[in-house]
């Protein structure tokens, strides 16, 4: 971070290769909307270049990154006034695809419903954690809040996944989310 | 239900929802009382089991992969966006172009000056012709009829 402080292009290429599809993952799963996701990656990674010499060492830089690409998701959020449905790309059922294939897809969708329906502070906490790979510290550091608040998000949000997935599981017609995970352990 | 390790059930079931299933990640001394736990408790590896199962479902859904223009667009950000790194340091980056320009300005007209052969005005201000000697006016209109088939008017215009 200190070369790409110092305005090396070389330092801020690797810097971008490194994080660039983790950052776009983060994005996409808090906006839920492709092309706006491409815009605040873009701007995250305009900010780092511009403000490198506002990061401190104490923090990772994945942290850092995603910090400012959070806090320009949640600008988006608010403008929007409403968390918009994940477009779900790829994620519709062809019948010309496998059974196991389309299985696959309904439990996706299954998930990405259930994700959905979290309030929005746990479905960031989730995303941070499950998903970009942060610890709980490095997570309650993005979201600006304590440790304890951010295994309490982390609780209620999986006790409530569990819950929709499992009632899914049960629902009449429906047999595919646990099969599948069961499928992949 | 408590067990001899110092972790209920119901502890152990908060700290898979706080902390995941990966018990090598949870603080000590929860981490070592949650395996001595599974140990004894079906109910406890149940638990583990549905974490477990919730963990895998996650990791079905994936987000795209970034394109291949959004790659490109952000590798050019410091072309589109070069950074000036004298206002990091300089305060004063802003005053200075305007300076350094009229100083440039200033070193070019001194130099163009020393350097430049003298115009026609300074030289007739100094009383030096353009060859360095004066023709007489006879020559002057030898040369005119020669060069324009007519005798020049040498009267001042």
């Amino acid at each position: 971070m200190q070369r790409v402080a110092a305005a090396d292009v070389q330092a801020y290429n690797e810097l971008v290769h490194s994080h660039l599809s983790s950052i776009h993952g983060f994005a996409y799963r808090l906006l839920g909307q492709q092309q706006e996701a491409e815009e605040v990656t873009q701007e995250t990674f305009l900010r780092a270049w511009q403000r490198a010499n506002t990061y401190e060492p104490r923090a990772r830089v994945s942290t850092w990154l995603h910090a400012i690409c959070h806090n320009l998701a949640i600008d988006r959020l608010r403008k929007r006034k409403e968390h918009a449905n994940p477009e779900l790309v790829d994620l519709a059922p062809d019948s010309a695809e496998p059974q196991h294939l389309l299985e696959r897809k309904r439990t996706a969708e299954s998930v990405q419903s259930a994700l959905d329906r979290l309030a929005p502070r746990q479905r960031e906490a989730v995303v941070l954690v499950h998903y970009q790979g942060l610890s709980n510290p490095e997570a309650a550091e993005v979201l600006g809040v304590g440790v304890e608040a951010v295994e309490s998000l982390l609780a209620r949000a999986r006790r409530s996944l569990k819950k929709a997935l499992v009632t899914e599981v049960h629902a009449p017609g429906y047999n595919g989310v646990q099969q599948n995970a069961r499928e992949r352990t | 239900m408590k067990t001899r390790t110092g972790l209920t059930l119901q502890r152990f079931t908060e700290l898979l929802d706080s902390n995941g299933h990966d018990l090598q990640t949870w603080p000590e001394p929860e981490s070592s009382d949650g395996g001595r736990l599974l140990a004894s408790s079906s109910e406890a590896r149940v638990a583990l089991e549905q974490a477990r199962e919730l963990a895998v479902l996650l990791d079905g859904v994936h987000p795209p992969e970034p394109s291949a223009h959004l790659t490109a667009r952000v590798l050019e950000i410091p072309i589109r966006h070069p950074r000036n790194e004298a206002r990091s340091w300089w305060p004063f980056a802003t005053i200075l172009r305007p300076v350094m320009g009229l100083a440039a300005a200033a070193v070019l007209g001194i130099l163009s000056g020393a350097l430049l052969p003298p115009t026609s005005d300074e030289l007739a201000s100094s009383g030096a012709s353009p060859a360095g000697e004066e023709l007489p006016s006879s020559d002057w209109e030898e040369m005119s009829e020669l060069a324009l088939g007519t005798q020049l008017d040498l009267e001042p215009w």
